[in-house]
Protein backbone atom coordinates (compact mmCIF):
# COMPACT_ATOMS: atom_id res chain seq x y z
CA UNK A 1 0.00 0.00 0.00
CA UNK A 2 2.89 2.11 0.78
CA UNK A 3 3.83 2.08 -2.51
CA UNK A 4 0.18 3.31 -4.18
CA UNK A 5 0.40 5.90 -1.35
CA UNK A 6 3.91 6.85 -2.73
CA UNK A 7 3.09 7.06 -6.37
CA UNK A 8 0.23 9.02 -5.76
CA UNK A 9 1.77 12.01 -3.67
CA UNK A 10 4.79 11.92 -6.22
CA UNK A 11 2.36 12.49 -8.73
CA UNK A 12 0.40 15.05 -6.67
CA UNK A 13 3.38 16.81 -5.52
CA UNK A 14 5.20 17.25 -8.58
CA UNK A 15 2.15 19.57 -10.30
CA UNK A 16 3.00 22.29 -7.73
CA UNK A 17 7.23 21.51 -7.70
CA UNK A 18 8.43 21.64 -10.99
CA UNK A 19 6.95 25.32 -11.46
CA UNK A 20 9.26 26.30 -8.70
CA UNK A 21 12.01 23.86 -9.44
CA UNK A 22 12.11 25.70 -13.13
CA UNK A 23 12.01 29.36 -12.24
CA UNK A 24 15.04 28.65 -9.61
CA UNK A 25 16.68 26.60 -12.66
CA UNK A 26 16.50 28.97 -15.09
CA UNK A 27 17.11 31.81 -12.49
CA UNK A 28 20.50 30.01 -11.37
CA UNK A 29 21.98 29.57 -14.81
CA UNK A 30 21.81 33.62 -15.65
CA UNK A 31 23.06 34.26 -12.04
CA UNK A 32 25.91 31.43 -12.31
CA UNK A 33 26.88 33.54 -15.41
CA UNK A 34 26.28 37.16 -13.60
CA UNK A 35 28.73 36.17 -10.62
CA UNK A 36 31.50 34.55 -12.79
CA UNK A 37 31.41 38.00 -15.23
CA UNK A 38 31.45 40.33 -12.04
CA UNK A 39 33.96 38.70 -10.75
CA UNK A 40 36.12 38.74 -14.09
CA UNK A 41 35.39 42.60 -14.03
CA UNK A 42 35.89 43.54 -11.08
CA UNK A 43 36.86 47.10 -10.59
CA UNK A 44 35.05 48.12 -14.15
CA UNK A 45 31.99 50.40 -12.54
CA UNK A 46 30.74 50.80 -16.00
CA UNK A 47 30.32 47.00 -16.89
CA UNK A 48 28.89 46.62 -13.08
CA UNK A 49 26.29 48.50 -13.09
CA UNK A 50 24.03 47.08 -15.98
CA UNK A 51 24.74 43.75 -14.10
CA UNK A 52 23.74 44.25 -10.83
CA UNK A 53 20.01 45.06 -12.10
CA UNK A 54 19.68 41.36 -13.51
CA UNK A 55 22.14 39.32 -10.46
CA UNK A 56 19.06 41.21 -7.99
CA UNK A 57 16.43 39.61 -10.24
CA UNK A 58 17.73 36.15 -10.90
CA UNK A 59 18.81 36.16 -7.18
CA UNK A 60 15.09 36.80 -5.99
CA UNK A 61 13.85 34.18 -8.62
CA UNK A 62 16.22 31.71 -7.03
CA UNK A 63 15.05 32.85 -3.72
CA UNK A 64 11.10 32.21 -5.15
CA UNK A 65 11.46 29.24 -6.71
CA UNK A 66 13.26 27.59 -4.01
CA UNK A 67 10.61 28.64 -1.75
CA UNK A 68 8.06 27.13 -4.04
CA UNK A 69 9.53 23.72 -4.68
CA UNK A 70 10.15 23.64 -0.83
CA UNK A 71 6.88 24.38 0.12
CA UNK A 72 5.08 22.18 -2.57
CA UNK A 73 5.21 19.60 -0.39
CA UNK A 74 3.95 21.41 3.16
CA UNK A 75 0.61 22.35 0.50
CA UNK A 76 1.02 18.56 -0.33
CA UNK A 77 0.82 17.61 3.35
CA UNK A 78 -1.96 19.99 4.43
CA UNK A 79 -4.13 19.52 1.67
CA UNK A 80 -4.03 15.79 2.00
CA UNK A 81 -4.80 15.77 5.64
CA UNK A 82 -6.55 19.08 6.38
CA UNK A 83 -7.96 20.05 3.29
CA UNK A 84 -11.04 19.03 0.81
CA UNK A 85 -9.48 16.22 0.31
CA UNK A 86 -9.01 15.08 3.65
CA UNK A 87 -12.73 13.56 3.85
CA UNK A 88 -11.35 11.44 0.71
CA UNK A 89 -8.15 10.59 2.41
CA UNK A 90 -9.76 8.87 5.55
CA UNK A 91 -12.39 6.97 3.89
CA UNK A 92 -9.48 5.28 1.97
CA UNK A 93 -8.82 1.57 3.49
CA UNK A 94 -4.86 2.49 4.69
CA UNK A 95 -3.37 3.07 8.19
CA UNK A 96 -2.61 6.79 9.01
CA UNK A 97 1.47 5.89 10.11
CA UNK A 98 1.62 4.97 6.16
CA UNK A 99 -0.37 7.92 5.05
CA UNK A 100 2.24 9.96 6.93
CA UNK A 101 5.17 7.81 5.72
CA UNK A 102 4.63 8.23 2.25
CA UNK A 103 4.45 12.27 2.67
CA UNK A 104 7.52 12.03 4.61
CA UNK A 105 9.67 9.93 1.75
CA UNK A 106 8.05 12.18 -0.81
CA UNK A 107 9.09 15.40 1.08
CA UNK A 108 12.27 13.98 1.58
CA UNK A 109 12.71 13.21 -2.13
CA UNK A 110 11.89 16.51 -3.47
CA UNK A 111 13.50 18.67 -1.17
CA UNK A 112 16.82 17.22 -1.75
CA UNK A 113 16.05 17.26 -5.58
CA UNK A 114 15.49 21.41 -4.85
CA UNK A 115 18.31 21.49 -3.59
CA UNK A 116 20.19 19.61 -6.65
CA UNK A 117 18.61 21.28 -8.97
CA UNK A 118 19.65 24.79 -7.47
CA UNK A 119 23.39 23.38 -7.37
CA UNK A 120 23.09 21.70 -11.17
CA UNK A 121 22.08 25.62 -11.92
CA UNK A 122 25.23 27.25 -9.95
CA UNK A 123 27.47 23.84 -11.11
CA UNK A 124 29.55 26.32 -13.64
CA UNK A 125 30.37 28.67 -11.36
CA UNK A 126 30.46 26.57 -8.34
CA UNK A 127 32.91 24.33 -10.71
CA UNK A 128 35.20 27.46 -11.72
CA UNK A 129 35.66 28.36 -7.96
CA UNK A 130 36.48 25.32 -6.79
CA UNK A 131 39.00 24.94 -9.48
CA UNK A 132 40.12 28.59 -9.00
CA UNK A 133 40.63 27.71 -5.29
CA UNK A 134 42.09 24.19 -5.90
CA UNK A 135 44.63 25.45 -8.25
CA UNK A 136 45.61 28.57 -6.39
CA UNK A 137 46.22 25.68 -3.36
CA UNK A 138 48.49 23.01 -5.22
CA UNK A 139 50.32 24.65 -8.13
CA UNK A 140 52.19 21.76 -9.09
CA UNK A 141 54.40 21.14 -6.26
CA UNK A 142 52.24 19.38 -3.57
CA UNK A 143 53.52 16.19 -2.52
CA UNK A 144 51.43 13.11 -4.01
CA UNK A 145 51.62 11.61 -0.34
CA UNK A 146 49.82 14.61 0.95
CA UNK A 147 47.26 14.85 -2.15
CA UNK A 148 46.09 11.13 -1.25
CA UNK A 149 45.53 12.04 2.11
CA UNK A 150 43.82 15.10 1.40
CA UNK A 151 41.47 13.13 -1.19
CA UNK A 152 40.52 10.99 1.41
CA UNK A 153 39.80 13.32 4.18
CA UNK A 154 37.76 15.35 1.37
CA UNK A 155 36.09 11.98 1.35
CA UNK A 156 35.44 11.63 4.82
CA UNK A 157 34.27 15.06 5.35
CA UNK A 158 31.69 15.16 1.99
CA UNK A 159 30.39 12.01 3.16
CA UNK A 160 29.82 13.30 7.24
CA UNK A 161 28.44 16.65 5.66
CA UNK A 162 25.75 14.37 3.62
CA UNK A 163 24.59 13.36 6.65
CA UNK A 164 24.17 16.07 8.31
CA UNK A 165 22.34 17.64 5.28
CA UNK A 166 20.12 14.95 5.40
CA UNK A 167 19.69 14.99 8.87
CA UNK A 168 18.68 18.80 8.92
CA UNK A 169 16.51 18.55 5.84
CA UNK A 170 14.69 15.65 7.79
CA UNK A 171 14.22 17.71 10.94
CA UNK A 172 12.74 20.56 9.22
CA UNK A 173 10.85 18.58 7.39
CA UNK A 174 9.12 16.87 10.34
CA UNK A 175 9.34 20.68 12.12
CA UNK A 176 6.97 21.83 9.49
CA UNK A 177 4.60 18.64 9.63
CA UNK A 178 4.55 18.58 13.28
CA UNK A 179 3.26 22.26 13.04
CA UNK A 180 0.98 21.84 10.40
CA UNK A 181 -0.75 19.05 12.48
CA UNK A 182 -0.83 20.58 15.48
CA UNK A 183 -2.47 23.66 13.89
CA UNK A 184 -4.27 21.81 11.57
CA UNK A 185 -5.72 19.77 15.05
CA UNK A 186 -5.93 22.22 17.18
CA UNK A 187 -6.78 25.75 15.38
CA UNK A 188 -9.28 23.97 13.27
CA UNK A 189 -11.02 26.40 11.15
CA UNK A 190 -8.35 28.98 11.84
CA UNK A 191 -5.92 26.08 10.95
CA UNK A 192 -4.54 27.83 7.69
CA UNK A 193 -3.77 31.10 9.97
CA UNK A 194 -2.40 29.69 12.44
CA UNK A 195 -0.05 27.45 10.00
CA UNK A 196 0.96 30.83 8.13
CA UNK A 197 2.32 32.17 11.04
CA UNK A 198 3.57 29.56 13.18
CA UNK A 199 5.85 28.86 9.21
CA UNK A 200 6.99 32.81 9.54
CA UNK A 201 7.80 32.04 13.23
CA UNK A 202 10.18 28.79 12.30
CA UNK A 203 11.91 30.41 9.27
CA UNK A 204 12.20 32.95 10.91
CA UNK A 205 14.28 32.02 14.52
CA UNK A 206 13.66 28.26 13.80
CA UNK A 207 16.03 28.26 10.28
CA UNK A 208 19.16 28.60 12.63
CA UNK A 209 18.01 25.65 15.07
CA UNK A 210 17.73 23.57 12.35
CA UNK A 211 21.32 24.53 11.09
CA UNK A 212 22.07 23.37 14.51
CA UNK A 213 23.45 19.78 13.54
CA UNK A 214 25.75 21.40 10.73
CA UNK A 215 27.05 23.98 12.59
CA UNK A 216 27.10 22.44 15.81
CA UNK A 217 29.47 19.54 14.11
CA UNK A 218 31.63 22.36 12.15
CA UNK A 219 32.15 24.97 15.27
CA UNK A 220 32.52 21.48 17.42
CA UNK A 221 35.93 20.71 15.26
CA UNK A 222 37.21 24.25 14.89
CA UNK A 223 36.26 24.86 18.77
CA UNK A 224 38.42 21.78 19.75
CA UNK A 225 41.33 22.75 16.98
CA UNK A 226 41.26 26.36 18.93
CA UNK A 227 41.51 24.83 22.51
CA UNK A 228 44.33 22.47 21.68
CA UNK A 229 45.82 25.11 19.90
CA UNK A 230 45.45 27.42 22.87
CA UNK A 231 47.02 25.05 24.88
CA UNK A 232 43.84 24.34 27.13
CA UNK A 233 42.71 20.91 25.72
CA UNK A 234 45.93 18.61 25.22
CA UNK A 235 45.07 15.01 23.58
CA UNK A 236 46.84 12.55 22.31
CA UNK A 237 45.66 10.91 18.94
CA UNK A 238 43.73 7.73 20.54
CA UNK A 239 41.76 10.34 22.72
CA UNK A 240 41.27 12.72 19.66
CA UNK A 241 40.07 9.78 17.39
CA UNK A 242 37.91 8.45 20.32
CA UNK A 243 36.59 12.16 20.68
CA UNK A 244 35.66 12.85 17.27
CA UNK A 245 33.98 9.40 16.77
CA UNK A 246 32.08 9.81 20.36
CA UNK A 247 31.01 13.70 19.04
CA UNK A 248 29.58 11.75 15.82
CA UNK A 249 27.94 9.67 17.24
CA UNK A 250 26.16 12.09 19.50
CA UNK A 251 25.20 14.35 16.74
CA UNK A 252 23.37 11.01 15.18
CA UNK A 253 21.63 9.97 18.34
CA UNK A 254 20.69 13.22 19.05
CA UNK A 255 19.38 14.39 15.85
CA UNK A 256 17.54 10.97 15.29
CA UNK A 257 15.83 11.26 18.50
CA UNK A 258 14.64 14.65 17.81
CA UNK A 259 13.92 13.53 14.42
CA UNK A 260 11.28 10.48 15.82
CA UNK A 261 10.09 12.93 18.38
CA UNK A 262 8.28 15.36 15.75
CA UNK A 263 7.84 12.25 13.69
CA UNK A 264 5.80 9.82 16.53
CA UNK A 265 4.09 13.51 17.95
CA UNK A 266 2.49 14.08 14.18
CA UNK A 267 1.49 10.67 14.12
CA UNK A 268 0.16 10.44 17.35
CA UNK A 269 -2.08 13.64 16.83
CA UNK A 270 -3.12 12.57 13.56
CA UNK A 271 -4.48 8.66 14.94
CA UNK A 272 -6.16 10.17 18.25
CA UNK A 273 -6.67 13.85 18.09
CA UNK A 274 -8.14 14.28 14.16
CA UNK A 275 -11.68 14.50 13.72
CA UNK A 276 -13.14 14.98 10.13
CA UNK A 277 -15.87 12.48 10.00
CA UNK B 1 -7.68 32.76 42.36
CA UNK B 2 -6.31 33.33 45.79
CA UNK B 3 -4.33 30.21 45.52
CA UNK B 4 -3.36 31.47 42.18
CA UNK B 5 -2.60 34.84 42.92
CA UNK B 6 -0.05 33.05 45.55
CA UNK B 7 1.29 30.47 43.29
CA UNK B 8 2.26 33.42 40.83
CA UNK B 9 3.29 35.51 43.71
CA UNK B 10 5.64 32.94 45.21
CA UNK B 11 7.07 32.06 41.30
CA UNK B 12 7.95 35.60 41.01
CA UNK B 13 9.34 36.10 44.08
CA UNK B 14 11.71 33.14 44.01
CA UNK B 15 12.69 33.83 40.32
CA UNK B 16 14.06 37.50 41.42
CA UNK B 17 15.93 35.69 45.03
CA UNK B 18 17.30 33.33 41.68
CA UNK B 19 18.47 36.47 39.87
CA UNK B 20 20.13 37.90 42.87
CA UNK B 21 21.90 34.85 43.49
CA UNK B 22 25.13 36.01 41.15
CA UNK B 23 25.64 39.81 42.54
CA UNK B 24 26.06 37.65 46.10
CA UNK B 25 29.28 36.00 44.27
CA UNK B 26 30.28 39.69 43.38
CA UNK B 27 29.73 40.77 47.21
CA UNK B 28 32.26 38.14 48.04
CA UNK B 29 34.34 39.01 45.65
CA UNK B 30 34.54 42.75 46.99
CA UNK B 31 35.45 41.89 50.47
CA UNK B 32 37.98 39.81 49.07
CA UNK B 33 39.47 42.15 46.82
CA UNK B 34 39.06 45.20 49.53
CA UNK B 35 42.25 43.31 51.35
CA UNK B 36 44.77 45.20 49.06
CA UNK B 37 46.26 47.98 50.56
CA UNK B 38 50.11 49.90 49.55
CA UNK B 39 52.09 51.90 52.22
CA UNK B 40 52.96 55.74 51.56
CA UNK B 41 56.12 55.03 50.16
CA UNK B 42 55.14 52.40 47.36
CA UNK B 43 57.67 50.11 48.71
CA UNK B 44 55.51 47.32 50.43
CA UNK B 45 52.15 46.02 48.96
CA UNK B 46 50.01 44.14 51.21
CA UNK B 47 47.27 41.82 50.55
CA UNK B 48 45.42 40.90 54.28
CA UNK B 49 49.12 39.75 56.12
CA UNK B 50 51.10 38.69 53.34
CA UNK B 51 54.39 41.14 52.32
CA UNK B 52 54.65 42.15 48.85
CA UNK B 53 58.16 43.18 48.31
CA UNK B 54 59.06 45.11 45.03
CA UNK B 55 60.59 43.21 42.22
CA UNK B 56 63.59 44.27 40.42
CA UNK B 57 63.35 42.77 36.96
CA UNK B 58 64.18 44.38 33.25
CA UNK B 59 61.74 45.23 30.68
CA UNK B 60 62.52 41.26 29.20
CA UNK B 61 61.08 39.24 31.29
CA UNK B 62 57.61 41.01 31.01
CA UNK B 63 56.47 41.04 27.82
CA UNK B 64 54.62 38.00 27.69
CA UNK B 65 52.70 37.40 30.74
CA UNK B 66 49.20 37.48 31.74
CA UNK B 67 47.99 39.17 34.16
CA UNK B 68 44.61 39.56 35.76
CA UNK B 69 43.15 42.46 37.22
CA UNK B 70 42.12 42.07 40.73
CA UNK B 71 41.51 45.51 42.61
CA UNK B 72 42.82 48.89 42.97
CA UNK B 73 44.65 50.48 45.84
CA UNK B 74 45.10 54.30 46.35
CA UNK B 75 49.06 55.76 46.25
CA UNK B 76 48.81 59.50 47.28
CA UNK B 77 45.58 60.09 45.72
CA UNK B 78 46.46 57.89 42.64
CA UNK B 79 44.66 55.09 41.78
CA UNK B 80 46.40 52.01 40.88
CA UNK B 81 45.16 48.79 39.60
CA UNK B 82 46.56 46.07 41.03
CA UNK B 83 46.95 42.93 38.65
CA UNK B 84 47.74 39.06 39.15
CA UNK B 85 50.17 37.00 37.34
CA UNK B 86 48.10 33.76 35.43
CA UNK B 87 50.94 31.36 36.05
CA UNK B 88 52.36 32.67 39.11
CA UNK B 89 50.30 33.83 42.20
CA UNK B 90 52.96 35.39 44.23
CA UNK B 91 53.97 37.75 41.49
CA UNK B 92 51.76 41.08 41.12
CA UNK B 93 51.81 43.84 38.94
CA UNK B 94 50.77 47.32 39.93
CA UNK B 95 50.13 50.03 37.13
CA UNK B 96 48.29 53.02 36.52
CA UNK B 97 45.41 52.67 34.06
CA UNK B 98 46.20 55.49 31.97
CA UNK B 99 49.68 54.75 31.38
CA UNK B 100 51.39 51.67 30.23
CA UNK B 101 52.70 49.65 33.23
CA UNK B 102 55.97 49.16 31.58
CA UNK B 103 56.73 52.98 30.99
CA UNK B 104 59.72 53.59 33.15
CA UNK B 105 61.21 50.03 33.36
CA UNK B 106 58.98 47.65 35.79
CA UNK B 107 59.70 49.35 39.12
CA UNK B 108 55.33 48.34 39.80
CA UNK B 109 56.26 44.62 40.07
CA UNK B 110 56.20 42.76 43.53
CA UNK B 111 56.80 39.71 44.81
CA UNK B 112 55.31 37.82 47.72
CA UNK B 113 58.06 37.75 50.22
CA UNK B 114 58.34 34.21 51.64
CA UNK B 115 58.58 33.48 48.29
CA UNK B 116 60.84 36.05 46.73
CA UNK B 117 64.42 34.39 47.92
CA UNK B 118 63.44 31.20 45.68
CA UNK B 119 62.69 33.15 42.79
CA UNK B 120 65.60 35.21 43.22
CA UNK B 121 67.51 32.24 43.27
CA UNK B 122 65.86 30.57 40.54
CA UNK B 123 66.70 33.98 38.52
CA UNK B 124 70.47 33.45 39.21
CA UNK B 125 70.16 29.70 38.31
CA UNK B 126 69.81 28.17 34.48
CA UNK B 127 66.93 28.08 32.63
CA UNK B 128 65.03 24.60 32.05
CA UNK B 129 63.69 24.89 28.71
CA UNK B 130 63.54 27.49 25.77
CA UNK B 131 60.83 28.86 23.47
CA UNK B 132 60.86 30.70 20.11
CA UNK B 133 58.31 33.61 19.53
CA UNK B 134 56.88 35.19 16.54
CA UNK B 135 54.47 37.25 17.05
CA UNK B 136 51.63 34.92 16.56
CA UNK B 137 52.96 31.60 17.07
CA UNK B 138 55.47 29.91 20.07
CA UNK B 139 57.60 27.03 19.33
CA UNK B 140 59.50 25.05 21.88
CA UNK B 141 62.82 24.18 20.92
CA UNK B 142 65.02 21.39 22.56
CA UNK B 143 67.72 22.64 25.12
CA UNK B 144 71.10 20.69 24.05
CA UNK B 145 70.49 22.58 20.41
CA UNK B 146 70.20 26.41 22.20
CA UNK B 147 72.76 25.88 24.98
CA UNK B 148 75.53 24.53 21.88
CA UNK B 149 74.25 27.96 20.34
CA UNK B 150 75.05 30.18 22.94
CA UNK B 151 78.32 28.49 24.32
CA UNK B 152 79.01 29.31 20.70
CA UNK B 153 77.92 32.41 20.37
CA UNK B 154 80.76 34.71 22.22
CA UNK B 155 83.82 32.55 20.38
CA UNK B 156 82.33 32.32 17.34
CA UNK B 157 80.30 35.40 16.79
CA UNK B 158 81.31 37.74 13.57
CA UNK B 159 80.21 41.26 12.74
CA UNK B 160 77.17 41.08 10.53
CA UNK B 161 75.40 44.55 8.87
CA UNK B 162 71.51 44.79 10.22
CA UNK B 163 70.74 45.68 6.27
CA UNK B 164 71.27 42.22 5.29
CA UNK B 165 69.12 41.14 7.76
CA UNK B 166 66.90 43.77 6.43
CA UNK B 167 64.09 41.03 4.90
CA UNK B 168 64.91 38.45 7.71
CA UNK B 169 61.89 37.12 9.55
CA UNK B 170 62.74 37.12 13.27
CA UNK B 171 62.14 34.84 16.12
CA UNK B 172 62.95 35.18 19.70
CA UNK B 173 64.48 33.79 21.69
CA UNK B 174 62.63 32.93 25.04
CA UNK B 175 64.39 31.27 27.97
CA UNK B 176 62.34 29.94 30.66
CA UNK B 177 63.49 29.06 34.53
CA UNK B 178 60.16 27.13 35.61
CA UNK B 179 56.72 26.98 34.60
CA UNK B 180 54.80 30.08 36.57
CA UNK B 181 57.95 31.78 36.65
CA UNK B 182 59.85 34.73 34.85
CA UNK B 183 60.90 34.11 31.35
CA UNK B 184 63.62 35.88 29.68
CA UNK B 185 64.30 37.55 26.42
CA UNK B 186 67.76 36.34 25.69
CA UNK B 187 68.37 37.38 21.83
CA UNK B 188 66.64 37.04 18.29
CA UNK B 189 67.23 34.23 15.55
CA UNK B 190 66.97 35.79 11.97
CA UNK B 191 65.88 33.35 8.63
CA UNK B 192 67.83 34.79 5.97
CA UNK B 193 69.29 33.57 2.63
CA UNK B 194 72.39 32.60 4.47
CA UNK B 195 70.38 30.50 7.03
CA UNK B 196 69.94 31.52 10.50
CA UNK B 197 71.91 34.38 12.78
CA UNK B 198 71.12 34.33 16.46
CA UNK B 199 71.70 38.00 17.84
CA UNK B 200 72.29 37.97 21.71
CA UNK B 201 70.12 41.10 23.43
CA UNK B 202 72.59 41.53 25.91
CA UNK B 203 74.75 44.33 25.79
CA UNK B 204 72.45 45.97 23.00
CA UNK B 205 70.60 49.58 23.90
CA UNK B 206 67.37 50.72 23.18
CA UNK B 207 67.85 52.36 20.08
CA UNK B 208 68.64 48.82 18.66
CA UNK B 209 64.91 47.97 18.78
CA UNK B 210 61.60 49.56 16.61
CA UNK B 211 58.80 50.55 18.70
CA UNK B 212 57.42 47.44 18.90
CA UNK B 213 59.91 45.25 20.39
CA UNK B 214 61.83 43.93 17.10
CA UNK B 215 65.30 44.04 16.67
CA UNK B 216 65.81 47.23 14.29
CA UNK B 217 67.53 46.53 11.09
CA UNK B 218 67.31 50.34 9.65
CA UNK B 219 71.55 51.01 9.93
CA UNK B 220 74.46 49.60 11.88
CA UNK B 221 76.28 46.37 12.79
CA UNK B 222 75.93 43.58 15.22
CA UNK B 223 77.20 40.88 16.86
CA UNK B 224 75.79 37.59 15.08
CA UNK B 225 76.18 33.99 15.08
CA UNK B 226 75.56 31.85 11.82
CA UNK B 227 74.19 28.60 12.39
CA UNK B 228 75.47 25.25 11.06
CA UNK B 229 73.19 23.43 8.65
CA UNK B 230 71.91 20.96 10.75
CA UNK B 231 71.33 23.64 13.77
CA UNK B 232 69.10 25.93 10.77
CA UNK B 233 67.08 22.27 10.06
CA UNK B 234 66.82 21.86 13.33
CA UNK B 235 65.56 25.30 14.12
CA UNK B 236 62.94 25.31 11.43
CA UNK B 237 61.64 21.63 12.58
CA UNK B 238 60.83 23.68 16.11
CA UNK B 239 59.36 26.32 14.16
CA UNK B 240 57.14 23.89 12.38
CA UNK B 241 55.95 22.47 15.46
CA UNK B 242 54.15 25.45 16.66
CA UNK B 243 51.38 26.72 19.41
CA UNK B 244 49.28 30.22 18.96
CA UNK B 245 50.58 33.05 21.61
CA UNK B 246 47.86 33.99 24.12
CA UNK B 247 46.70 37.26 24.71
CA UNK B 248 49.20 39.46 26.93
CA UNK B 249 47.46 41.07 29.52
CA UNK B 250 43.74 40.80 29.83
CA UNK B 251 40.60 41.56 32.29
CA UNK B 252 39.05 38.10 32.13
CA UNK B 253 40.97 34.92 31.52
CA UNK B 254 39.41 34.05 28.40
CA UNK B 255 40.05 30.48 29.71
CA UNK B 256 37.54 30.45 32.23
CA UNK B 257 35.05 32.12 30.22
CA UNK B 258 35.61 28.98 27.36
CA UNK B 259 34.85 26.54 30.28
CA UNK B 260 31.65 28.66 31.84
CA UNK B 261 30.46 28.47 28.19
CA UNK B 262 31.60 24.54 27.69
CA UNK B 263 29.62 23.61 30.59
CA UNK B 264 26.35 26.03 30.34
CA UNK B 265 26.79 23.63 26.43
CA UNK B 266 26.68 20.72 28.29
CA UNK B 267 24.00 21.00 30.41
CA UNK B 268 21.78 22.66 28.36
CA UNK B 269 21.95 20.61 25.33
CA UNK B 270 23.77 17.44 26.92
CA UNK B 271 21.52 16.97 30.33
CA UNK B 272 18.56 19.35 29.57
CA UNK B 273 17.32 18.54 26.60
CA UNK B 274 17.40 14.55 26.26
CA UNK B 275 16.21 14.90 29.73
CA UNK B 276 13.04 16.74 28.97
CA UNK B 277 12.70 13.99 26.10
CA UNK B 278 13.21 11.28 28.11
CA UNK B 279 10.49 12.55 30.55
CA UNK B 280 7.86 12.96 27.65
CA UNK B 281 8.54 9.72 26.45
CA UNK B 282 8.31 8.06 30.13
CA UNK B 283 4.60 10.01 30.52
CA UNK B 284 3.56 8.56 27.07
CA UNK B 285 4.77 4.91 27.95
CA UNK B 286 2.80 5.44 31.32
CA UNK B 287 -0.37 6.81 29.66
CA UNK B 288 -2.65 3.43 28.73
CA UNK B 289 -3.70 5.53 25.51
CA UNK B 290 -0.89 5.48 24.05
CA UNK B 291 -1.16 4.06 20.90
CA UNK B 292 2.44 2.31 19.91
CA UNK B 293 4.36 2.04 23.60
CA UNK B 294 7.11 0.35 21.83
CA UNK B 295 7.88 3.85 19.85
CA UNK B 296 9.00 5.32 23.32
CA UNK B 297 10.89 2.92 24.41
CA UNK B 298 13.12 3.92 21.88
CA UNK B 299 13.14 7.34 22.21
CA UNK B 300 13.76 7.05 25.91
CA UNK B 301 16.13 4.54 25.23
CA UNK B 302 17.82 6.84 22.31
CA UNK B 303 17.63 10.21 25.20
CA UNK B 304 19.29 7.86 27.60
CA UNK B 305 22.66 7.43 24.95
CA UNK B 306 22.22 11.16 24.20
CA UNK B 307 22.71 12.25 27.96
CA UNK B 308 25.70 9.37 28.03
CA UNK B 309 27.69 10.17 24.95
CA UNK B 310 27.25 13.85 26.09
CA UNK B 311 28.83 13.17 28.96
CA UNK B 312 31.15 10.69 26.97
CA UNK B 313 32.57 13.60 24.97
CA UNK B 314 32.91 16.02 27.77
CA UNK B 315 34.99 13.92 29.54
CA UNK B 316 37.32 13.19 26.71
CA UNK B 317 37.46 16.83 26.62
CA UNK B 318 38.38 17.62 30.36
CA UNK B 319 40.65 14.50 30.57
Amino acid sequence: MLGKCLKYDFKETFKLWWVGALVSLLSALPLSLLIFSIMNDIGDQSSFRWQVFPLMICYIGVVVGMMISLFSVYVRYYRHFFGKEAYLTFTLPVKRTTLFTSKYITALFFNIASYAILIFGMAGFMGYAILDTAGSGFSGSAERESLVTMVIVALIVIVVYALFFLYTISLSTLSYFFIITFCGVYFKKYSLLAIIVAFFCLSFFGSYAMMLPMMGGMLGIFGLVGLIDANIVSMGPLQGFALIGAGLLLVIVAVTALNMLLAFLSKELLERKLNVT
Amino acid sequence: MKKNLRSYLALFLSLFLLLCLPTLSFAEDEEATAEWRIDESGDLLYYGQERYLPFDLSYDYLNLWDFSKEATVLLNDRELSVAICDDNPDLVLLYEDSKDYADGGCKHLYYKESALAEAKALLEGEFTSYKLNDEFYISKVENALIEGILSRYEEQKQTVEVLELENADQYELLGYFKKGLPLKKLGVLLDSDKGYYYVSYQGLTNDRFTSDGKLSTREGQVSALLLTEEESAAISDALYDYTFTKPQVSADPPTALLYVFFFIGVALFGIFSPLLILVFAVIMLVRKKTLHPARYVALGLLSIAWIVLALLVALLILI
